[in-house]
């Protein structure tokens, strides 16, 4: 309940809801806070190592093994993240879940993600197309680059009405992202994976969600340890508010809580809509 | 196909109460367009846009009485229909517009059917695909793009055909499938109509879409429509229309089954 103990945050997040102080700067912002977001959010994302016992368990968050001809700049810690915790296991109350991942620069053709059940079925693949830009390299040699990159991507699992099977309460799916340099080399692909573990949100954490701010949620979400529901609407704030010096903050911690401070300079607000103009 | 003819004065008629309400305060400036107004044509052509050459083989209807899917994938009810006019040609204005699709029920819900969606530009390389497991429900449902991926929008004047299969056992033997296809191509957004649609209402902005034959546009908007006012009589009236205009009149009674709401309200708009 932790907006009841910060009740002059609520103030301020009850006033900006309401549009009365949108435009005070971010700064101001952060001190009329009081206490920020990010002591919201917890210094080590998982209280315990992660149960191995589970089929799914993904090993491969960040795309280091391999290093794909397409990624623009080959230097440590540019490669394709999956945005998910240590364990790889995050955990989430959504019934078509926001799957994250981060990408360099780079001159894919495009991606593939697919999302398979505990029983290793997939039950979900989305394979498509990048937007680029024309820029140049280095050597000042032109190269397409893809809208967007560096940058954090987001998909949620479609909602097809009744016609997607929902990832069921209690298991565990995973994901892999496969990043496509060239459809006609198969070998330059990048591949990282995670995963999601469906879990039943209580009836009071429905009520205090539906009554919460955004930034109250995202407290919420983090208490709860529910990952993808925290890092979503984190995302979503940051790209509302970009140069919030709070926001920035609690995403820099929400990152360190799960060691990927390395992307934590990287934008998640620009250039992430392609345009689509 | 049949069209049943209806007399046009009492469209007309509905169509002018409605303009008259909405446009009370611009009367003077709007009443010309009152006159010219006429929303969802009786059978949809396509005159302002010449459909891509090669488009004749296109199923628009799968798995009817000539074929049901065989033994292998049975399929229940109306055939598979990509809502599409009979040309199998839609226009848009949307970098990312939405497809829809009629989807007939599986026999044994216990067995949902793997369906795949497929776009493509007009020499054939790929530019979107998603494969998902039905729950075995018949209705109509919709094919969004993703916004926030940095997918690659539709080109202006652009064609792109848009496949949309049931996968049959054996799943690896494609030869099996139900298939239905249609053809889109992008076009700008003429400014007037944009200053039009800007200031319309909702079912008004149906009008504009189908006098414009945006087909994309003008089932997309109307589908919304139904989905948010399943009660609403004038959008009931431009749905029959709409259907009936393309030939599609036997889905009129078909479900448009509603977005479910989510719980976790506030990442729900990321969605594709």
């Amino acid at each position: 309940m932790a907006w009841f103990t910060h009740s002059s945050r609520f103030t301020v997040a009850l006033a900006l809801t309401l549009g009365l102080v949108a435009n005070v700067p971010a700064g101001v912002q952060a001190q009329l806070g009081g206490s920020p977001l990010s002591r919201d959010i917890p210094t080590e994302w998982e209280f315990t190592p992660p149960d191995s016992q589970g089929p799914s368990i993904p090993g491969n968050r960040e795309g280091g093994g391999t290093r794909g001809p397409c990624i623009a700049n080959p230097k440590p810690g540019q490669v394709p993240i999956a945005l998910v915790p240590e364990s790889g296991v995050g955990k989430t109350i959504a019934e078509y879940p926001t799957l994250s991942w981060y990408l360099p620069k780079n001159t894919a053709w495009g991606v593939e993600l697919m999302v398979r059940n505990a029983k290793g079925e997939e039950i979900y693949s989305t394979k498509y197309a990048f937007a680029h830009y024309t820029g140049q390299d280095s050597q000042g040699d032109e190269k397409q680059y893809v809208v967007g990159a560096p940058g954090i991507m987001s998909l949620t699992l479609p909602n097809l009405e009744s016609s997607v099977l929902p990832p069921e309460t209690g298991q565990t799916y995973k994901w892999t992202l496969k990043l496509i340099c060239d459809t006609q080399e198969p070998s330059g692909d990048v591949y990282v994976d995670g995963a999601f573990e469906r879990v039943e949100p209580d009836a009071n954490l429905v009520r205090r969600i539906q009554q919460a701010t955004p930034e109250q949620r995202v407290a919420i979400y983090a208490s709860e340890r529910l990952w993808y529901e925290t890092l979503n609407t984190l995302v979503e704030l940051r790209r509302d508010r970009p140069n919030d010096q709070g926001l920035k903050a609690a995403w820099s911690q929400l990152l360190r809580s799960v060691e990927l401070e390395q992307i934590v300079e990287e934008p998640v607000a620009q250039g992430v809509r392609t345009n689509p103009n | 196909m049949v069209h049943k003819r209806r007399p046009f004065y009492r469209f007309s008629l509905a169509v002018g109460v409605k303009l008259a309400l909405f446009a009370a305060g611009f009367a003077l400036i709007h009443s010309p367009q009152i006159l010219q107004a006429q929303g969802i044509p009786q059978t949809w052509t396509t005159n302002k846009y010449e459909p891509p050459r090669g488009i004749g083989s296109a199923n628009r209807v799968e798995g009817g009485a000539t074929r049901s899917g065989g033994e292998n994938c049975p399929v229940a009810g109306k055939p598979l229909t990509a809502l599409m006019p009979s040309d199998r040609f839609g226009t848009t204005v949307a970098a990312y517009p939405s497809f829809f699709v009629y989807l007939p029920a599986s026999p044994d819900p216990s067995t949902p059917l793997p369906v795949e969606f497929v776009l493509e530009d007009s020499q054939g390389n790929l530019v979107y695909q998603t494969k998902f497991r039905t729950n075995g429900k018949s209705g109509i449902i919709t094919l969004n793009l993703p916004q926030d991926v940095s997918l690659s929008p539709l080109a202006v004047g652009e064609d792109y055909r848009w496949m949309f299969s049931i996968l049959c056992p054996p799943e690896d033997e494609r030869s099996n499938d139900l298939v239905v296809e249609g053809w889109v191509r992008r076009v700008t957004l003429n400014p007037t109509l944009e200053t039009q649609l800007a200031q319309a209402s909702p079912t008004k902005k149906v009008e504009l879409y189908a006098e414009a034959e945006l087909w994309q546009d003008t089932l997309a908007q109307l589908v919304e429509l139904r989905r948010n006012y399943p009660s609403d009589s004038e959008v009931a009236n431009q749905w029959v229309n709409l259907l009936n205009a393309a030939g599609l009149s036997n889905l009129v009674g078909e479900s448009l089954a509603s977005q479910n709401t989510p719980v976790d309200v506030p990442f729900s708009s990321a969605q594709p």
